[in-house]
């Protein structure tokens, strides 16, 4: 799980729910580091009603949220690299942590935030 | 020499708080140990820059009555009971002012997910159009035409309002889109979204 991979939430939470993040909504990761153990995930707002004959060439609302990354799964990998993770990490930190691998939370040089596998909190 | 100041806008500062929301630490970000003394609203708004209207800076708490004659305990402040937080005057910002951040994912996603758009308003997705984009967003926030749309651990988000002017088959249209941002401290801005919508 990375910058630019599509992911689906995968559970219903009031605190999403309130900004319009419903379980089973596909979204894509648009911010390279992990902040508070989530992902920055754009979405399209399934509720605005567009009139095919509007105006404004189709451009839709987006909902952009925090996501924790134990609540989403990836369904569409990019092909991001990590030299382009890298360079949109804050201030080019490399400890800041920007994957998910194999039910760890990593950063480039591949240290793990959680201690047990699959565990994000831990 | 005339000198430009008004009530207009705002800056929130905490004078017992020097952390502020730019300042995450890499792992804990605002859930460290300042947390202790500051609640996370506070370090939030802490050093931002805010036009002085409803919906346009953090809601100050409102005390009933009963609280204000009652609560003896306690210190009404602005945000909550013994908040350090203050409004201050601020010279309304001039688009030099202020700073934009601009993680090079935010021009990708744009570019990943925009592109058809931008070409039927009769741009090309490049350099010269984000710098556009960004030039509305600094020219808009100085003018107050924002709205917050919430405050939370992450920051102070808002979507400022941009009138993208038509070129080509569509010169002459102007398509109002919204441009979604965090604000960050002393005239700092840092993109979410360049395009998120109508408005």
């Amino acid at each position: 799980m990375k910058i630019f991979d599509k992911v689906k939430i995968l559970v219903s939470n009031p605190e999403y729910e309130k900004n319009g993040i419903f379980k089973g909504m596909v979204g894509t990761i648009i911010e390279a580091h992990i902040r508070f153990r989530s992902f920055q995930v754009a979405f399209i707002d399934p509720n605005q009603v567009v009139d095919e004959n509007d105006d404004f060439l189709g451009l839709r609302d987006e909902i952009v949220e925090y996501i924790h990354v134990k609540d989403m799964e990836v369904v569409e990998e990019s092909d991001c690299s990590d030299e382009f993770i890298f360079n949109d990490l804050p201030n080019k930190d490399i400890r800041w942590y920007c994957k998910v691998e194999d039910g760890y939370i990593k950063n480039l040089r591949g240290e793990k935030l959680n201690k047990i596998a699959y565990d994000y909190d831990s | 020499m005339l000198v430009n100041w008004s009530n207009d806008w705002i800056q929130v500062v905490d004078n017992l708080n020097d952390v502020v929301i730019d300042d995450f630490d890499y792992e804990n970000g605002i859930h460290g140990p300042v947390t202790q003394k500051h609640c996370v609203k506070c370090i939030a708004v802490n050093k931002c820059w805010f036009a002085n209207e409803k919906n346009k800076k953090p809601e100050s708490m409102e005390y009933s009555l009963e609280q204000i004659l009652n609560d003896s305990k306690n210190k009404i402040d602005l945000y909550h009971y013994n908040c350090h937080c203050q409004e201050i005057d601020i010279l309304t910002p001039t688009e030099k002012d202020i700073k934009l951040i601009c993680p090079e994912g935010k021009v990708g996603w744009l570019f990943r997910d925009k592109s058809d758009w931008i070409r039927r308003l009769g741009y090309e997705p490049n350099e010269k159009f984000v710098d556009y984009i960004k030039g509305l967003v600094i020219k808009n926030y100085c003018l107050g035409q924002y709205k917050i749309n919430g405050i939370s651990k992450y920051g102070v988000e808002i979507a400022v309002f941009i009138d993208i002017e038509g070129r080509g088959e569509e010169a002459n249209r102007i398509f109002v889109a919204k441009s979604g941002w965090m604000v960050f401290s002393n005239g700092k801005l840092k993109c979410n979204t360049f395009l998120s919508g109508r408005t």
